[in-house]
């Protein structure tokens, strides 16, 4: 009952520490709040993820052509179809592009050649469009890369069936040399395949506009909708941030024995009948407490405002008992070692974060991390913490979560037996 | 001005000979420079483009195009696998096998322009499965694009609509019409040929951890305040002014510093080009740090507790870093945070930082950043001054 009254004295004055609430809760929930407010929010069921900005585009048209294709692609790029992907202005020549990107107005710059348009009457023509885009984006370029290429395409196919229509018409004179000049456009078109021609090109402009899909794609395991993964997404990062801020939490609470030492109030507490093993006993209690109860409010509260989802709720409640276990006992073993509250800033800011950044707590959202690096996190807690909400979160049973909870106990009592051992000593 | 220097050089001294400034200044930021360089870019010796994996239900001269042309796009890697591959498709885009497994289905030849498509599994969230998603999606388009085609001219020479639509697919060996990206600015001198992680770790870790470095300069304020030190200094011959000054000199001087041997160490160990304008970085470095003096000393007069230093110094850490784009571009956030994180300070100095270090911009590029973070640092100084006074 005196461990219980101990730990309940010191949990009441954890709540009530400003600096408390805001280390261990309200910084957590700011940064993801942060990260949710940077990569959509409430995510538009658009199906195409997190709305990002229009990509700044400039286009330069330098095709001379009497099709004017070139001047049809501007207007395209520059017209309302595609203002929710790319915000593209015309600019008069290569070097105002150059300047517009120099001066950062613009993210990438697409240069239409000077035979665009002959390219798709002269058989033997290519043209290559020229995309200038900034070193420090990736995202953008891409898009319109993306965008050009289908829009190109559309043009291209284009001289495709014209060439596939000459070879197919003209298959009946097998001869090499009408193939060639077949392929080269030259073979006289009679007065029938100008007309069949015109009918094809006609037919195929309605069927490139028609906006057929050509592919289907899902998500492997039955199709996550958008809105699901990027809340996968968050709740990965958000139980990165909830583990260090736990074993932050856990080392601030133990070292609330040194502080007391230093205050002399701890000499005053073990004067008392009460024994030195009970009053430890108490302390190390207050730390689970003061450490559930923050993992319990962060989760919770991550839940109603971001509804993000950690699973199955027996693999939840196992990743939540072992980050308390580990978190508690890692905590109460560095503050041991600690011997005054100067050297606590040093010991809690610096080692944690080092300890938390090896452990892979900060590095949830990079993609393909390297073994090397997936390995060394094993050999801290703050890995195995982090490994078993990322099981939980992709939805894994609670059985798949015994090696980790396993392994997360483990640390937990061993660092607890090691921290109240030295604790014990330090003040027999 | 000697008085001030003093000030300095008493505030220098005791951050200087604190071991904890060691840690936090410069242990701290090196080890997180390494550790997300490396994360980002870790060397490899193979093939960094992602795998897709095709198990073509057809076998025909059409489905066969499928994989033919995504090997020679070039853009990824690809795999024929076998028919069975497909009943276990989630499962090996799961195990991580695959970054994008695609399923020709059987018919897809003779019903191409209206038929069963073509599926390609992944997860989207994964950046190598939306590469490889993006690829796949063009070399999709071009065939069902070939089979319409083969219908087309079918209808009009009565051959077969199949045998046309290969004839048609072959046609995208060499388009028309081709798209080529480059990098707008000057070669780079001593560019590897693998972008550098470290080129997007290290300015964005020069930013956070000079907002981070604040803490130990603002415990400073907050320690005289409580030890009356600080009354016991205004007691004396020596203005108000002149005691903001020598702090935030003192403040200046650390943040410069600190970020002085970052830049060396991103120079020369971690092979970042900042001196290809060192000028540029110098003039940004300095703004950067006149900004962060002048939030140290709002931190310092705004706090009344060590704690409370800590605490404001985290959240402006994760305010300005996250919010500036230090941790992750801001181009890849939605428009609103786009919009509101290039008003960050923060957010200039990556800007001045990225214009030198991977756009090779010179010198002039990194005046406008360093002018509006100076502007930002006189505006936290103004406020600092009003509030140290009205205490």
């Amino acid at each position: 009952m005196t461990e219980i009254y101990i730990a309940g004295k010191d949990l009441r004055g954890s709540i009530r520490s400003r600096f408390f609430i805001g280390v261990a809760i309200f910084v957590p929930l700011l940064v993801t709040a942060l990260f949710f407010f940077a990569f959509g929010g409430r995510v538009r069921e658009t199906g195409k993820g997190p709305g990002t900005a229009p990509v700044r585009t400039v286009v330069v048209n330098e095709d001379e052509g009497s099709l004017r294709l070139g001047r049809a692609v501007v207007n395209l790029l520059t017209g309302p179809q595609l203002r929710e992907v790319m915000y593209s202005t015309e600019v008069a020549d290569t070097g105002l592009a150059r300047f517009a990107l120099s001066r950062r107005r613009a993210d990438v710059a697409v240069i239409i050649p000077a035979g665009f348009s002959a390219a798709l009457t002269d058989s033997a023509s290519r043209a290559e469009v020229v995309l200038l885009s900034d070193p420090v984006k990736t995202i953008g370029p891409a898009i319109v890369q993306a965008v050009m290429q289908r829009l190109l395409d559309g043009f291209s196919g284009s001289k495709i069936l014209l060439n596939t229509y000459r070879s197919a018409a003209g298959s009946g004179d097998k001869s090499a040399e009408r193939l060639r000049r077949t392929r080269r456009g030259s073979v006289p078109a009679s007065a029938d395949d100008r007309q069949a021609i015109a009918r094809l090109m006609q037919q195929y402009q309605v069927m490139a506009q028609s906006g057929a899909a050509s592919l289907s794609v899902r998500a492997p395991g039955g199709g996550e909708d958008v809105s699901a993964m990027f809340r996968r997404m968050m709740a990965s990062i958000f139980a990165g941030l909830m583990v260090f801020f736990a074993f932050y939490t856990g080392a601030y609470t133990a070292l609330s024995l040194v502080r007391e030492h230093e205050d002399g109030t701890l000499a005053r507490l073990f004067t008392t009948p009460v024994g030195r093993g009970r009053i430890l006993g108490g302390k190390m209690l207050s730390v689970v407490a003061t450490v559930t109860v923050q993992a319990t409010v962060l989760v919770v509260a991550s839940t109603l405002l971001f509804g993000l989802r950690w699973g199955e709720t027996g693999s939840s409640l196992l990743a939540l008992a072992g980050t308390v276990v580990a978190s508690s006992g890692f905590g109460v073993m560095l503050a041991s070692f600690i011997k005054t509250t100067r050297q606590g800033g040093p010991v809690l800011g610096g080692g944690l974060s080092v300890a938390g950044m090896l452990g892979g707590l900060f590095t949830q959202a990079v993609p393909n991390m390297p073994a090397a690096f997936n390995r060394i996190a094993l050999a801290l807690p703050q890995g195995w913490v982090i490994r078993g909400w990322n099981l939980a979160i992709a939805g894994r049973p609670a059985p798949d979560m015994l090696l980790s909870f396993g392994v997360m106990l483990a640390w937990g009592v061993v660092c607890f037996a090691v921290g109240t051992m030295v604790f014990r000593r330090r003040f027999a | 001005m000697a008085r001030i220097l003093a000030i300095t050089a008493k505030d220098l001294k005791q951050i200087l000979l604190d071991r904890r400034s060691a840690i936090f200044l410069v242990l701290m930021p090196v080890v997180f420079t390494a550790f997300l360089g490396l994360a980002f870019r870790w060397p490899t010796h193979g093939d960094p483009r992602p795998l897709v994996g095709v198990s073509d239900l057809d076998s025909t001269d059409l489905s066969g195009l499928v994989a033919a042309q995504l090997e020679t796009g070039g853009l990824v890697r690809v795999e024929k696998l076998y028919r069975g591959a497909a009943k276990v498709a989630d499962d090996l885009v799961k195990r991580g096998r695959f970054d994008l497994l695609l399923v020709v289905p059987a018919g897809y030849s003779q019903g191409a322009a209206a038929g069963p498509l073509p599926e390609a599994v992944c997860d989207r969230s994964e950046p190598q499965a939306q590469a490889a998603l993006l690829a796949v999606e063009a070399v999709a388009a071009r065939l069902a694009l070939s089979a319409r085609i083969g219908q087309l001219v079918a209808g009009a020479v009565g051959a077969k609509a199949t045998d046309l639509a290969v004839a048609a697919g072959a046609g995208w060996q060499e388009p028309a019409l081709s798209v080529r990206r480059e990098t707008f600015g000057p070669a780079p001198a001593k560019r590897q040929e693998v972008a550098n992680g470290f080129e997007q770790s290290s300015p964005g870790i020069l930013v956070q951890f000079a907002i981070f470095g604040v803490m130990t300069a603002a415990l400073l304020l907050v320690l005289e305040r409580r030890s009356r030190t600080l009354s016991r200094m205004l007691a004396a011959p020596v203005t108000r002014a002149q005691v903001i000054s020598g702090h935030v000199l003192a403040m200046f001087t650390v943040t410069f510093l600190q970020g002085l041997l970052l830049v060396v160490l991103g120079q020369f160990a971690f092979k970042v080009d900042y001196a290809r304008s060192p000028a540029g970085v110098l003039v940004v470095l300095a703004a950067l740090s006149l900004w962060v003096a002048s939030l140290g000393l709002f931190i310092g007069v705004v706090a009344k507790t060590q704690e409370q230093v800590s605490m404001l110094s985290l959240i402006a850490m994760f305010l300005f870093a996250a919010g500036g784009g230090a941790w992750f571009p801001l181009e890849i956030t939605g428009r609103v945070f786009s919009f509101i994180g290039h008003l960050l300070p923060s957010a200039w100095a990556m800007d001045g930082f990225q214009n030198v270090v991977l756009r090779g911009l010179p010198f002039g590029s990194a005046l406008a950043p360093a002018l509006i973070i100076t502007g930002y640092a006189a505006l936290f100084f103004a406020v600092a001054v009003w509030r140290f006074r009205a205490e």
